[in-house]
């Protein structure tokens, strides 16, 4: 957060033009990124970040303060790259039900203990692999530092309900690295 | 840093690749911004000068149709056969030529209509122009 933010949002809202500006300089990097994930094309994440910080200056005064500036920008940011994904209809892995309930909770825990090069190799591989919404979360939870309640307040969901998604993907990505590995071996 | 955020996904998804922003990304977007003010305040313009040609045009219908002085004939027959349009009962003949011969549009209403529609083409006209300065515009700016 900027040190002098409720000064620059006051200053945006009396149509000052610089103070945007610096707000934008300040969040454009991480909002892009969040959205380069999603979305996964670079040259569309960039149209979707112009649209974004173009949406959040006119919708700026409808801002209410209920919750942090960056809570409410990375919201608009989810949503206008959910919904980008949405429209181009994007093929995603979508995994069985059936297996993810399969998955022990101590091999999920091992996986995430083993820090080796090979594993966090292949994790990283297999977080690309994840639909559009659970890369959101990873990103923000994982890559960003956020606390599952600002997450929930993003995607607007409870608590809870990002917690059992956060398990879901943690399961997902174990799947997805049992697999690459097997591709791997197979080779 | 807590327990779960040192763990293995936490330390792929930081390995995970930081894509930059091109550098006059903050430019663009403010140029956006500009014309997009630019384009409302254009159609705000446009619409107080819509606003402007419809109402000068009622009143001076009004005039030539109230006032005595003003009463040159044509107003108040174009009224009176818009008037037989909405009669149930009218045997009028909407083919386009007779439509206008009816209309009276051949006298001195023929000048009001071709005032109105030059005053609209011109508007337009304004629209387009400013339009297509706006997208040369965006289009050197990116």
């Amino acid at each position: 957060m900027l040190n002098n933010e409720k000064e620059l949002l006051e200053e945006i809202a009396c149509g000052d033009m610089a103070a945007f500006s610096t707000l934008m300089k300040h969040y454009s990097q991480g909002v892009y990124t969040l959205v380069v994930r999603i979305i996964g094309n670079e040259c569309e994440a960039e149209e979707v970040t112009q649209d974004i910080f173009m949406k959040v200056y006119k919708q700026l005064r409808y801002f209410s303060g209920r919750s942090t500036f960056s809570t409410w920008l990375y919201r608009i940011a989810y949503n206008a790259a959910i919904s980008h994904t949405r429209r181009k209809r994007q093929a995603n892995i979508t995994l069985d039900e059936r297996r993810l309930a399969s998955i022990d909770e101590d091999d999920v825990e091992r996986m995430e203990a083993d820090t080796s090069e090979r594993n966090l190799e292949a994790l990283a591989a297999a977080i690309e692999q994840l639909e559009p919404q659970d890369k959101a979360l990873v990103t923000l939870h994982y890559y960003e530092n956020r606390p599952i309640a600002e997450c929930a307040e993003i995607i607007e969901q409870s608590v809870g309900n990002t917690k059992v998604r956060l398990h879901r993907i943690r399961k997902k990505l174990y799947i997805l690295i049992t697999d690459y590995r097997d591709e791997q071996g197979a080779k | 840093m807590n327990k779960e955020q040192n763990n293995a996904i936490h330390r792929a998804a930081q390995r995970l690749e930081r894509r930059p922003l091109p550098q006059d990304f903050e430019v663009r977007v403010m140029a956006r911004i500009e014309r997009s003010q630019r384009r409302e305040e254009l159609q705000e313009q446009m619409l107080f000068a819509t606003g402007c040609i419809a109402t000068v045009g009622v009143l001076v219908w009004a005039a030539l149709r109230y006032i005595p002085a003003l009463d040159f004939g044509f107003a108040r027959d174009f009224t009176d056969r818009i008037g037989t349009l909405f009669t149930p009962d009218t045997s009028f003949d909407w083919r386009l030529p007779s439509l206008l011969k009816d209309l009276h549009l051949a006298d001195y209403g023929v000048l009001y209509f071709f005032a109105v529609v030059l005053c609209s083409l011109m508007l337009l006209d304004t629209l387009i122009r400013q339009r297509i300065r706006l997208k040369e515009q965006a289009k050197s700016e990116k």
